[in-house]
């Protein structure tokens, strides 16, 4: 009899249970993305389509969170729910590759009738027991157990900046991005990755989920536009005069950015809005503990809020107070465009001109340094921030498409170009005003060659449409309408 | 790519060349047989994938038609080719105060006139021992250097004991190139076997090509299908029973391509040396584009009747340098007209026109068609070979220089140290060495500088512990004084800033920040405990 009320007991408890794991259950899709990348090296078309598949997890009445990687370049996206082939088109109504978060809206709101949207946790313990949600693939739900073991600032593979990281330990294979984890019903984050050999998963957080939710207008992620480095070594913490312990070294600022207005190569930040920050970046946070400094900008702080800096400069103590901004990308000497957004670009005369970034260097494969050469590679390496004035961007010739107009100068590529019609250029921008002007491209002067690429203005023309038509070439030019 | 065809027995092989030195090769603009504009950014890739493998192939060629040339041949052959054992010890540039184990290697030399013995540089550089022998005779002879051209790989060798030349005949050297086709005889002492050996083949190519010994010089080259293999070296390439070559190098992933320096580099050397001293190849250092684009031309007014090429750029070290100018169109030289690709007839053989500069001597004048704004003129162009420190040539025979203080160690850039440096340009310090000796001079680099100065090593003590991100960066000043050369530095120590030497580096923001009077007091302790002879060489002026 006793045996059978405890068995009674165990399970109304595990009805209980049921009846809030279907609630939070009933909020995984299945998002399948068709996306497609322009070709890096030919920018006028678009490489091979392709399909990514990950997680979203409903969060309010018609829309869904997932992961700014899974739908990046997305040409469609679709969501499924559990044990249903149906698909569903979604829009992506909002992402930021800084945060790696995307949201998603569905087009058909039927996939909605039913669920109850997941709220997300307002606190999670930095050693709490949670639950990852996934499905396998005839889209059975699995649950699996996992715990949190580390809260860390770590790099985002497409941010400028650290961002905070939860660290899970689980069994559970995960198979997909964007799998959502759970606390007392609640949204803990959401996974990026799994690493089956140390079965470790990298979790973004709910407080970087709730900002992007309730932050409305998106503001985006605040920086203050500085590089710096630790300051443990007591040699130069004694050249730099600094009594206090703690504290790290301000190598340089982007120019334009609030840090280069406030703060000066070898300033040494001993406080960041009152948190005191030891002598390799790190201070105690209140809720995750010992962190990175950083996150007291990218964390707690938006664009267009002031911090207050106690810093020591010459020997002397002083506090300045320090705008944050967001940090775009585009305003790096050579940008990275991790996004792979669609470059400008011209082609003259079989004549490829654009702007140097990241992804085109990336795009060369893991031997690019050696492939595009050291010059290039330099540049990229160290000079991200040597933006003098506003705009400065690296020009480069890409390559040429050989036609009888550029006979003899077929062999050049991926050389930086300095002039364009004998005027000096800083950006594509400069480029484009140059040949409105003057109609077309006559001649342009490469780096460190003596002699200019000379066009011939009457063949230039019937060159042209030869070019576009023989290598497909639709548009022969691409020039962003976001002018400045 | 080459490899040099010496055997090697030994822990150190000397020739692997790996790819991203061919990139420097390719850079290396000052050459004049080398002018290498048009060739610098397309070519790259595809010799890189040349420069992964060596594959060796033994054959041996038996059925020897003996005709009387052949005859002749043979019969010299016996009695001036000689086998040169070799010890030799490279200088170690990762710890610059000592050599690397020295290594065992063979190669062949050949007797000519006034009893000198010609073989490659590449044999003898870095030679600690050098022993001749005879064939079919066991004795060992002595010899020594007396003239060696790191720039075209040719040394030529003396034997004090005058019995060596007893029964000895020298070979005598063709005055001319052999045409494609022509079939020649290779002697010479390759691996297999302890016996001189003979193989045939014909002339495949006659060419322009790296010499690897040098990782930066190119000249002109024979290209023979005869089985050149390592210990060949040196080994004279016989013509109707004279010398028209010297084997020196093969070609990795290909086969049955071999090359021989030809018998006008070979007349060049002898000519150079005739005053006693070796001077090297004078430096004409232009890049050029060719005219075949008509814009161009009409930009440039060159009327279509002129054919030539124009000069894009040039080095600041070599003889162009207050000569020639940017733009110039370069029509003739020396009264031979250049085609609009930059070739010359020459001996009724289409050669880059460099090579009619290459055939001049130090102090020789080279003569110039010129068109420049719209005119022509002639210009003649006084050869000179100065020093150029940015060449990145690799150094033979000579102790690398460096400074140590607070068991940071300086050294000059150099070939040698970048070799030691593997392919890890992920490295950003790495990056930017390749960078600088790529471009010093293209890009100006070089102007703050009579040589880039590189922390190569942190020997860990406590003084040093935070340095070690400044390894591999080139040092621009040290308490403010400009280090444009190694003798800088000692000065700059002088002048501590409030107590510590304060270090900066290119492209780095950091600095490096030391307590001068710790650094001072440490550097005994660290020259004693990794075993460090000398705390600096910095050269003649120590």
């Amino acid at each position: 009899m006793r045996a059978l009320t405890a068995i009674i007991t165990i399970l109304s408890i595990m009805n209980v249970c049921v009846a809030n794991e279907t609630n939070v259950d009933s909020c995984l899709v299945h998002v399948i993305v068709t996306y497609q990348q322009h070709d890096p090296f030919q920018p006028w078309q678009k490489a091979r389509p392709s399909m990514r598949y990950g997680y979203g997890i409903i969060v309010d009445d018609s829309r869904i969170i997932t992961t700014e990687h899974l739908v990046r370049n997305h040409t469609l996206v679709e969501l499924c729910k559990a044990r249903s082939g149906e698909k569903i088109t979604a829009t992506v109504e909002m992402s930021d590759h800084q945060v790696n978060l995307a949201l998603l809206k569905a087009n058909n709101l039927e996939i909605f009738t039913e669920t109850k949207p997941v709220e997300v946790a307002r606190n999670v313990p930095c050693n709490a027991d949670v639950e990852v949600l996934q499905f396998d693939e005839n889209k059975e739900l699995q649950r699996g157990d996992a715990k949190v073991i580390q809260v860390t600032m770590a790099m985002l593979p497409s941010a400028p900046s650290p961002s905070l990281i939860f660290k899970l330990s689980t069994d559970l294979n995960i198979n997909r991005e964007g799998a959502p984890v759970i606390y007392q019903n609640k949204l803990a984050g959401i996974t990026m990755n799994y690493e089956q050999n140390t079965r470790i998963a990298n979790m973004l957080p709910y407080p970087a989920i709730t900002k992007f939710l309730e932050d409305t207008p998106y503001h985006g992620v605040a920086s203050a536009g500085f590089q710096w480095t630790d300051l443990v070594d007591p040699a130069k913490r004694s050249y730099l005069n600094v009594q206090r312990p703690g504290g790290i070294l301000i190598l340089s600022s982007l120019p334009g950015t609030g840090a280069s207005e406030t703060l000066k190569t070898g300033d040494v930040i001993l406080q960041w809005d009152g948190y005191t920050i030891d002598n390799l970046g790190f201070y105690d946070d209140p809720v995750f503990g010992r962190l990175s400094f950083p996150y007291l900008i990218t964390g707690r702080r938006k664009p267009g809020d002031t911090s207050s800096v106690l810093i020591v400069r010459d020997g002397t103590e002083m506090t300045v107070d320090v705008d944050l901004q967001q940090r775009l990308d585009k305003e790096l000497l050579v940008p990275e465009n991790v996004t792979g957004e669609k470059p400008e670009y011209l082609v003259e005369g079989g004549l490829v001109l654009r702007e140097l970034s990241g992804e085109y260097l990336r795009a060369h494969g893991s031997n690019w340094r050696r492939l595009v050469g050291s010059r290039l590679s330099t540049i990229y390496e160290t000079r991200q921030f040597d933006v003098e004035q506003e705009g400065d961007r690296i020009v480069i010739l890409s390559g040429i498409l050989p036609h009888p107009v550029n006979i003899g100068y077929q062999h050049f590529r991926n050389i930086p170009v300095t002039s364009v019609n004998g005027e000096s250029i800083r950006n594509m921008k400069d480029v484009f005003k140059i040949v409105e002007k003057d109609g077309y491209v006559k001649s342009v002067k490469l780096h460190s060659i003596g002699m200019e690429l000379v066009l011939d203005e009457n063949s230039l023309e019937k060159a042209n449409l030869k070019i576009a038509q023989l290598y497909h070439i639709p548009n022969l030019r691409n020039q962003s309408l976001l002018d400045d | 790519m080459g490899f040099l065809l010496r055997t090697i027995i030994g822990p150190h092989i000397i020739s692997v060349i790996n790819a991203h030195v061919y990139i420097h090769q390719k850079m290396k603009i000052s050459k004049p047989g080398k002018i290498i504009a048009h060739i610098m950014y397309t070519s790259m890739l595809k010799r890189i994938i040349i420069a992964t493998a060596a594959v060796f192939t033994l054959s041996l060629t038996s059925c020897l038609s003996l005709s009387a040339y052949a005859l002749s041949t043979m019969e010299t052959a016996h009695r001036s080719v000689v086998k040169i054992y070799v010890t030799y010890q490279r200088e170690d540039y990762t710890l610059p105060w000592q050599g690397v184990h020295p290594s065992f290697g063979t190669g062949t030399g050949f007797i000519i006139n006034k009893r000198r013995i010609l073989t490659n540089a590449h044999i003898v550089s870095d030679a600690r021992s050098i022993e001749l022998q005879k064939n079919g005779n066991a004795r060992k002879y002595q010899a020594k250097i007396v003239f060696i051209a790191h720039d075209c790989d040719l040394a030529m060798l003396d034997v004090e004991d005058p019995s060596f030349f007893e029964e000895t005949q020298a070979m005598k050297l063709a005055n001319v190139l052999p045409d494609l086709n022509d079939e020649v005889t290779v002697l010479g002492y390759p691996m297999g076997g302890q016996r001189l050996s003979v193989t045939k083949g014909v002339v495949s190519r006659i060419d322009y090509s790296v010499y690897s010994h040098s990782y930066v010089d190119q000249h002109l080259v024979l290209q023979v299908d005869a089985a050149i293999n390592p210990g060949n070296s040196g080994g004279p390439v016989m013509f109707k029973g004279k010398v028209v070559g010297l084997a020196f190098q093969g070609m990795m992933m290909g086969e049955n391509i071999g090359y021989a320096i030809p018998v006008p580099v070979i007349q060049h050397f002898l000519t150079d040396i005739n005053d006693g001293s070796y001077n090297g190849y004078p430096e004409l250092g232009v890049m050029f584009m060719d005219t075949q684009n008509d814009a161009l031309r009409k930009n440039l007014k060159i009327p279509d009747e002129k054919t030539g090429i124009i000069v894009s750029y040039i080095d600041p070290f070599a003889s162009a340098v207050n000569n020639l100018r940017l733009k110039d169109v370069l029509l003739s030289v020396d009264n031979v007209p250049i085609a609009n690709d930059g070739s010359v007839c020459l001996d009724n053989k289409l050669m880059i026109f460099s090579e009619l500069v290459e055939r001049k001597q130090w102090g020789e004048s080279v003569t110039f068609q010129v068109w420049r704004d719209g005119t022509e003129i002639t210009v003649a162009v006084p050869l000179t070979n100065p020093a150029d420190p940015f060449i990145y040539r690799y150094i033979y025979d000579e102790r690398p220089l460096y400074y140590i203080i607070g068991g940071l160690t300086f050294c000059p850039l150099s070939r040698g140290y970048l070799n030691t440096l593997g392919n890890d340009f992920a490295d950003s310090n790495k990056l930017l060495l390749w960078y600088y000796s790529e471009y010093a001079k293209i890009d100006s680099l070089y102007e703050d500088f009579e040589q880039f100065i590189v922390l190569t090593r942190r020997l860990p003590h406590p003084v040093n512990t935070y340095a070690d991100k400044f390894v591999n960066g080139i040092v621009t000043n040290i308490n403010n004084t400009p280090i444009r050369s190694i003798r800088d530095i000692e000065r700059a120590l002088e002048h501590p800033t409030n107590g510590f030497h304060v270090m900066r580096f290119a492209g780095i923001d950091d600095s490096l920040v030391m307590d001068s009077s710790a650094s001072s007091s440490a550097n005994n302790e660290i020259l004693i405990r990794y075993g460090i002879p000398s705390p600096h060489n910095i050269g003649e002026d120590e």
